[in-house]
């Protein structure tokens, strides 16, 4: 049946309604998120008055975040022929200053300058919103690349409520040396079966290991070369991310002072995480400062309050258990050596952060610790 | 090779050019090596596997339009069935038999090592193997004749857009428009692009970005999960596969407009059903339908239909009560649906439970006749929807303990008094609930007014276009499979 006159005028009228609404539709995204920047995780977490900070000695950096730079790192450490090596491992707090001002440093490099005439050398991994799973996976790889004698490790409410391996940290676990240490516990096992399940580059895990991938890859590749709206992509689609985030907590009023519940199953797996890495330690001659990590004072915690007394009661049983040196150092960090942080809601005036200090709170951070590491060094009782 | 990547447009843009430029026999060469091209992409090496089901039911169906002798033409048959039902039986159901030989082994108390069994399941295979046999038991029953040309009978077997996932086709549907060079219209070919680029919005911008969220609720113990926790991820992986499955068929339909080839539909809002049958007339409607036709139908003993429409809810109507022992062919025929799903206990107890609630409703529908038709069709709705999204966990779930487990929650007055999950979880199963309901109502009342004014339309359409094409470009990448693949 031929088509209908009015048939083709509609289809024309579609045919033009997709056009327009196709280059209307990438003018928005080029005005909105054309200028998005690659590292929109540290964006989310920190927010802009938050300056990440990761110190070198020399030319090879003492603070890493993953697998991703974690050869450098471990470079370093046999280049200074460390002999003892301090672990810590931590959330943005260990990499983040409140109101940076040029010439700021971290905890990191105050301590490792502590430690230095003890014959200790220091090495930090951090990443934002570190779960406990992470920091099992990167203590067990770890260990087993650098002398470690002494695991610092912070714990933190919201890092309970934290699941899954990041990329970075999941080709860690598929490391075999790693994921035998791993094997060893039931929340391990787990860690290195998610690990090896998981595809190497999710970007084309649909097509691993086909044809269609080398394709892919290719055709990408030649994109990114040639449109650099193509290559922000990623980028993009993190605002976009961030950008519902916001709108969430807009609509039903979420703020940084509003309460974080427990989540049963992903705090049970980060106690158990927990729980593995100091028996870990234990069991290979490694000493163990384990501390509530700083929070802010002088408002309510964003934490249900049982919750969170239950929450440092177990830690500190744990602690006692494994004959780890255990400090809450929750009211460490003053009131004023806190900053603000950008609002997570749309529109709105920045607000307080719980979780990052401004430059003076990792010096005071940096001097408990290190008062710690020695009591740690020196005796296996737990103290406060 | 699969449809939410840059190769496949490229690969279509390709395909589509060709097929309006080329001749008759050229354009259906180029029909057929594309499509085991498109194939190829995947895994070369079970291009063999296909050509070996489709080849068998070529000569198949020709030895038996050949022969007018009934038990000759039956025997030639069982030969196609054995091909075919054999290479699903290896690739896909082999593990699982020698899986439970051992475990029922076990149980006598005979000691037994399981063999270690190295199968990749061919993509497809269910799909495919389902399709020709259709082709072979049409020629049997006399519906079609039997193709003599090879290659136009290998492009019905292997056109790409719906080789891999369907919708299933009869050759009666596909052949003649196969063979024909259709005539080029505007209105066909924008319709086609559209249902593309809604497809893959589906899945790239929905379906991939609920999966986080499932995944992440199915990984916890089901001793962490709430009993609002089952019902949200029952109602959270509801949608994914929905929105997964849906882009599939709407990708295929489309890339098929755009060579003017028509292919019926596979869903219609299925979640906006009111009764546990309708809601088989609305989903995966191809594959419902060919069950009707080549096992409930002949099981039941009455005559078959000859069409992908209508689902299998279409039979039951009229023949449910008649037919020889309705209620165990009911379940005999949803236990292997299940089944045809993967080869898993939790797949059978899925094809059971949408058994058991539809012959509950067969049961209660007379007593219900006689509410007002606003009361049977809200109130059905409201107790259909959380069935049919319940029914989605045995599928999604590890193991038929968990699945137990999981629906013992349901049970529990206490587990309704807490959350086991991340808050973005319960909003976006209420976002996902709204915006699909919304989305229903707009399709069928503001969807009418709109064609009527053909201004308003242009306004809508590109607002629309420009969400979904903006959206699309950002999300595209083959971050995942279609979850239909894997069966």
């Amino acid at each position: 049946m031929p088509p209908v006159s009015s048939d083709i005028g509609s289809a024309r009228t579609m045919l033009a309604a997709i056009f327009c609404g196709t280059a209307i539709g990438l003018a928005l995204i080029i005005t909105f998120f054309g200028g998005a920047k690659g590292n929109y995780e540290d964006a989310a977490a920190l927010g802009a008055q938050t300056t990440s900070v990761f110190a070198k000695v020399g030319r090879h950096p003492i603070h890493c975040q993953d697998g991703r730079d974690a050869a450098a790192c471990i470079k370093g450490a046999r280049d200074r022929k460390a002999t003892s090596s301090v672990l810590w491992l931590g959330n943005s707090q260990l990499h983040a200053v409140n109101q940076f001002h040029q010439g700021e440093i971290t905890a990191t490099p105050l301590l490792f300058d502590s430690l230095v005439p003890r014959g200790l050398d220091l090495v930090t991994f951090s990443q934002p919103n570190a779960s406990l799973q992470e920091h099992y996976v990167l203590f067990e790889y770890l260990r087993r690349q650098l002398p470690v004698r002494v695991l610092i490790l912070p714990v933190v409410f919201d890092d309970f409520r934290e699941e899954g391996l990041r990329d970075e940290v999941a080709a860690l676990a598929r490391d075999d040396p790693t994921a035998v240490g791993l094997s060893e516990t039931e929340i391990g096992s787990r860690l290195v079966t998610d690990a090896r399940s998981a595809p190497k580059d999710q970007e084309t895990a649909g097509i691993a290991q086909t044809m269609q991938e080398q394709a892919e890859r290719w055709l990408n590749g030649w994109l990114e070369a040639h449109s650099s709206l193509w290559q922000t992509r990623p980028a993009i689609r993190g605002e976009i991310f961030i950008s519902l985030y916001k709108l969430r907590n807009t609509l039903f009023g979420i703020k940084a002072t509003s309460k974080r519940k427990m989540i049963p199953g992903r705090y049970l797996a980060n106690r158990s995480a927990l729980a593995a890495i100091l028996g870990a330690a234990e069991q290979n001659g490694i000493r163990v400062v384990l501390y509530v990590a700083p929070l802010r004072g002088g408002v309510e915690t964003p934490y249900d309050t049982t919750e969170y007394s239950r929450f440092k009661a177990e830690v500190e049983t744990l602690a006692k258990q494994h004959h780890a040196t255990y400090s809450n150092l929750e009211a460490l960090v003053p009131n004023e050596l806190w900053g603000e942080k950008e609002a997570t809601g749309l529109g709105e005036e920045a607000e307080l952060d719980f979780m990052h200090f401004k430059a003076g709170g990792h010096q005071m951070l940096a001097a408990k610790l290190y008062l710690l590491v020695r009591d740690a060094l020196t005796s296996r009782e737990v103290t406060r | 090779m699969i449809f939410n990547s840059v190769t496949y447009i490229l690969f279509l843009i390709l395909t589509v050019c060709l097929f309006w430029l080329l001749p008759k026999r050229p354009r259906l060469w180029m029909i057929f090596l594309s499509s085991l091209t498109f194939y190829g992409f995947w895994r070369p090496e079970f291009l063999a596997v296909m050509l070996l089901s489709a080849a068998t039911d070529y000569f198949v169906a020709m030895r038996i339009e050949a022969s007018e002798v009934l038990a000759r033409r039956r025997i030639w048959l069982v030969v196609s069935l054995f091909v075919n039902l054999g290479l699903l039986f290896y690739f896909k159901y082999l593990l699982f038999v020698v899986d439970n030989a051992v475990v029922v082994m076990h149980f006598f108390g005979v000691e037994v090592q399981s063999p270690v069994l190295n199968i990749v399941l061919p993509l497809g295979i269910s799909f495919y193997t389902f399709q020709t046999i259709s082709y072979t038991v049409d020629v049997y029953r006399k519906f079609i004749r039997a193709e003599q040309d090879f290659i136009l009978y290998g492009c019905f077997v292997t056109y790409f857009p719906q080789l891999v996932a369907g919708p299933i086709l009869r050759a009666g549907e596909l052949l003649y428009q196969l063979d024909a060079k259709p005539s080029f219209r505007l209105d066909t070919f924008v319709s086609g692009l559209r249902r593309i680029l809604f497809g893959l919005f589906l899945k790239v911008v929905l379906a991939d970005n609920i999966s986080p969220l499932v995944d992440a609720g199915f990984s916890q113990p089901i001793s962490a999960l709430s009993a609002i926790d089952v019902l949200t991820l029952a109602f959270l992986f509801g949608f994914q596969i929905y929105f997964d499955f849906a882009a599939y068929s709407h990708i295929a339909i489309g890339s098929a407009r755009l060579m003017g080839i028509s292919f019926p539909e596979n869903f219609n809002f299925p979640y906006m059903a009111s009764s546990p049958r309708e809601f088989w007339r609305r989903w995966h409607i191809s594959l419902s339908s060919w069950i009707r036709d080549y096992l409930y139908l002949p099981l039941l003993g009455v005559k078959v239909q000859d069409r992908s429409v209508g689902g299998l809810a279409a039979a039951s109507e009229e023949y449910g009560a008649r037919g020889r022992h309705p209620t165990l062919v009911l379940f005999a025929t949803w236990g292997i649906m299940g089944f045809w799903h993967g080869a898993n206990w939790t797949f059978i107890l899925w094809g059971l439970y949408h058994a058991t609630f539809i012959a509950l409703y067969r049961a209660v529908n007379p007593w219900c006749s006689r509410f007002p038709y606003f009361v049977r069709s809200c109130g059905g709705w409201i107790i259909t929807l959380p069935i049919a999204m319940l029914a989605w966990v045995p599928f999604r779930a590890k193991s038929v303990g968990d699945t137990l487990g999981m629906y013992g929650k349901l049970f529990a007055p206490r587990d309704y008094l807490w959350l086991g999950m991340r808050e973005n979880a319960y909003l976006a199963a209420a976002t996902l609930l709204i915006a699909f309901v919304g989305t229903y109502f707009f399709h069928e009342r503001g969807g009418r007014w709109l064609h009527q004014r053909l201004g308003f339309r242009f306004v809508a359409e590109t607002l629309l276009m420009g969400i979904i094409t903006g959206l699309v470009f950002v999300f595209l990448r083959p971050i995942s499979q279609f979850i239909y693949f894997q069966f």
